[in-house]
């Protein structure tokens, strides 16, 4: 896209953009330690810490490694290995019914 | 030899080659860190609020009270242990980290007796502050393994100082375990060197070697400076003989940390070249050296992705 070029004044912009995503970064994290003293139950824990992180994750990915400027086919790529983690987790989670108190909260 | 397409794209990838295979390899790491967070969940989903040798803060001091066995609680657990384990902590030697064999002797006699009935008593207990949680856990008269569950809480809130104080299932809360404050200043401390990095490549793109330079040298800064807190970090918990053999959690987060530490060294010496001598490249090849840096910063960039999950992972869930 046009906003990834090289002439300087994007790139002028985009250094702003670097900054507010930093500050955004910073926040974000002072927030998941935040809200982890506030001792919530540990499923709703869990919950809002992971997707704080991935809202972390996010930003890094779309601006500092240009993910939302980048060639689609990167993009897929990283699609296709976000499936193959998340069958990795889901599969190795549904193997935990076997164990009895685990299968009581799933 | 040539590399091609380092400077100009390829025309059917779309993309110069360093950056593809950047992406690839990134894309393996996804996948390596992800088979390792599997782990930390089949681990954690797995414990067991039985005690193990590994359920120690202290536990010097907690065979030291319970064979001076001062107060009702101490008395009902020296009285209960079997006569083996009872002349093993009698003969235990203060100066001495205890023995692995010998905590199991005793965990193994405090399981059995976890598992029989309620520890509560109110003369037990009189002394000792409850959290509301175990509060509430005692009026519902918990039995099987929710009553396992409530007796451990009520043994680490009775000795919260020689116990590591777990969420209840046994698996150790990390922000008892970890110092939260410095995770936090890592944390901080790595993201600032994400966004010096990203402005080191912009600084070349805008022709300006001199802020790459600096920028570059910040990112350097901060990736010693988190290895240096690392490193405290680690010798503080090996001083306390919390040792990735100590328990599951301890295992998983030495693993973790560590793998991430050994990438946080492979980007200092891939950056430090590029700060140093690499960086002759900038009066020769400007363009493919401004791709160079653009290729190290993705892979800085997921080293910090990969702490952006450890953090709340390891030090507050």
């Amino acid at each position: 896209m046009e906003n990834h070029s090289h002439n300087p004044a994007a790139i002028k912009k985009q250094v702003r953009l670097y900054i507010a995503v930093f500050t955004a970064l910073m926040v974000l994290t002072i927030v998941t330690v935040a809200v982890s003293r506030l001792h919530l139950a540990l499923g709703i824990a869990i919950g809002v810490a992971l997707i704080i992180a991935c809202c972390k994750a996010s930003l890094v990915g779309g601006f500092f490694m240009h993910l939302l400027w980048e060639r689609r086919s990167i993009r897929w790529l990283l699609l296709l290995v976000a499936f193959f983690v998340i069958a990795l987790i889901f599969l190795c989670v549904l193997g935990t019914l076997d164990i009895p108190w685990a299968a009581k909260h799933l | 030899m040539q590399i091609p397409y380092a400077v100009e794209t390829r025309p059917d990838t779309g993309l110069t080659n360093g950056k593809l295979g950047i992406w690839l390899f990134l894309a393996s790491e996804v996948m390596l860190f992800g088979a390792f967070f599997t782990t930390y969940i089949l681990l954690r989903v797995g414990t067991s609020p039985l005690l193990n040798t590994g359920a120690f803060h202290d536990p010097a001091s907690f065979l030291v009270t319970l064979r001076e066995a001062k107060e009702p609680l101490s008395q009902y657990l020296w009285a209960n242990l079997s006569t083996d384990s009872q002349k093993a902590v009698r003969n235990y030697d203060v100066a001495q980290y205890p023995q692995r064999s010998l905590l199991r002797g005793v965990t193994d006699d405090l399981n059995r007796l976890l598992q029989i009935g309620s520890l509560y008593t109110p003369e037990r207990f009189a002394r000792i502050a409850l959290s509301p949680l175990t509060k509430a856990m005692l009026q519902r008269e918990p039995e099987g393994r929710d009553l396992l569950k409530l007796n451990r809480r009520l043994l680490e809130e009775a000795y919260a100082h020689e116990f590591i104080i777990t969420d209840g299932s046994g698996w150790p809360v990390g922000a008892h375990l970890l110092n939260v404050h410095i995770g936090l200043f890592n944390t901080l401390v790595l993201i600032a060197s994400s966004v010096t990095i990203v402005l080191a490549w912009a600084s070349l793109a805008l022709n300006n070697f001199k802020n790459f330079r600096l920028y570059m040298g910040l990112t350097l800064l901060c990736a010693f400076i988190f290895l240096g807190v690392k490193s405290f970090e680690y010798a503080e918990k090996f001083a306390h003989h919390l040792l990735p053999a100590t328990n599951t959690y301890l295992a998983i987060y030495f693993t973790l940390t560590g793998l991430h530490g050994l990438h946080v060294i492979g980007g200092i010496l891939v950056n430090g070249y590029l700060w140093g001598p690499g960086s002759a490249m900038w009066y020769t090849e400007p363009q493919r050296f401004t791709q160079r840096i653009e290729v190290a910063g993705l892979y800085w960039h997921f080293v910090d992705i990969v702490w952006i999950f450890l953090f709340p992972v390891l030090y507050l869930l």
